[in-house]
């Protein structure tokens, strides 16, 4: 006689549920794979509107830099001035919120500009 | 022993069901294939406009649009804009020898910068002119034709190797007076930027080169394709305001709007260009402010 009991209904359960465990992490991991894209475009576009704005105040002369902010599409920007010490060049700093899944979210970009 | 196999009603289940599993298998890799196409055609057109948007500001940054002799804008447009590009460097060493609009210069063989020598056929000048040596509220950069192909001679100093250049159309007349041993020169062509279209309709984005008596020489195309009008300039002022005075331009507003080679079916089943639209500014770098 040979035997074919085959499997139990536990070890199917046991065998199922160990899939499903496995399963799960690789959805996650999709998931993060997602956010991760998602916040790489973010930045890149976050990051060519400051160097727009890096541009923009580099073609303006040292004494009529100033903070300010502007809404560029979905992207709030906004920037600050500060004169470095010796007052030979501009210390700038733009900060971009930019909207995500989860709220806004900013980026922080700083260059200097001498004068 | 029993060996009926299918019925014939089972076999039409089967038939059935694998057709159907057939089909949507089969619109799968359909709609792979349009996402593939859509893609590859996205990711070249978005290079394309990349590429706009970094070559071009790097073009025109070199400018200055500050002096009062001339601006190295020569026309600016909408949608197209000429420059003096500079070309090479040099510096002089023996004061020209000048009457009023005309001229000769010695400069330095060696060390010379740029891409290339002085080109009698499409080069001018610009020669920094020092003046009063204890101000400088008088410098400027002397515009002047460069009438010739320049010779190679050692007429420096310690016979050095040297390049003579002859000179017409000084401007300001007679500002050759002021440029010293030791003065940088710059040598420039004029180069015109826009789009244009093929025989087949498709939008480029071209450059062409002035040459003296025959004008605008072949167009040479950069990149492409783009969108109709797909390059516009803007100029705004230090102040950040539009401005149309060639003169008072602190910086240039780039967009590029690039269009994929192909149409690609859409989800609506539509064909379609895939556009997009990239923004920059370039800050002119070689304005001189008081």
């Amino acid at each position: 006689m040979t035997d074919n009991r085959g499997f139990t209904v536990v070890e199917v359960l046991i065998a199922v549920l160990v899939l499903g465990i496995g399963l799960l992490g690789l959805v996650a991991s999709a998931a993060v794979t997602t956010r991760m894209i998602g916040q790489g475009q973010r930045y890149s576009e976050a990051s060519a509107v400051a160097g727009q704005r890096f541009e923009m105040l580099r073609s303006v002369s040292c004494p009529n830099m100033a903070d300010g902010s502007q809404q560029q599409g979905p992207y709030a920007v906004s920037w600050s001035v500060q004169t470095v010490a010796g007052g030979r060049a501009e210390g700038v700093t733009v900060v971009v919120q930019s909207p995500t899944g989860r709220g806004m979210r900013a980026d922080t970009f700083v260059t200097t500009i001498p004068c | 022993m029993s060996r009926r196999g299918f019925t014939l009603i089972e076999l039409l289940v089967a038939l059935v069901l694998t057709t159907l599993v057939a089909g949507s298998v089969y619109q799968l890799l359909l709609s792979n294939q349009r996402i593939y196409r859509q893609q590859t055609e996205r990711v070249e057109m978005q290079g394309n406009v990349r590429a706009a948007v970094t070559l071009l500001p790097s073009e025109l940054m070199e400018l200055n649009a500050s002096d009062t002799v001339d601006s190295d804008i020569v026309t600016m447009g909408d949608t197209l804009i000429s420059y003096k590009a500079m070309r090479s460097l040099f510096f002089v060493c023996q004061p020209p020898i000048s009457a009023g609009a005309t001229g000769t210069v010695i400069l330095w063989r060696n060390p010379s910068y740029g891409l290339r020598g002085i080109d009698g056929m499409r080069d001018s000048l610009l020669l920094y002119a020092e003046n009063d040596p204890t101000t400088r509220s008088d410098d400027l950069w002397v515009h002047a034709n460069v009438t010739a192909t320049p010779t190679l001679e050692t007429a420096c100093p310690m016979a050095a190797p040297s390049v003579t250049v002859t000179l017409d159309n000084v401007w300001p007349v007679g500002g050759l007076v002021g440029v010293q041993e030791g003065s940088p020169v710059r040598g420039f062509e004029m180069v015109q930027l826009f789009t244009y279209a093929d025989v087949a309709g498709d939008y480029w984005l071209g450059s062409r080169v002035f040459t003296k008596g025959s004008g605008w020489g072949p167009i040479q195309p950069i990149l492409g394709p783009m969108a109709q009008a797909g390059l516009q300039f803007a100029y705004f002022d230090t102040t950040g305001a539009a401005t149309v005075n060639r003169n008072m331009v602190a910086r240039v507003g780039i967009q590029a709007i690039g269009r994929s080679a192909q149409a690609v079916r859409r989800v609506s089943g539509s064909m379609e260009h895939v556009v997009d639209t990239l923004t920059t500014h370039a800050a002119l770098r070689n304005n001189r402010r008081q």
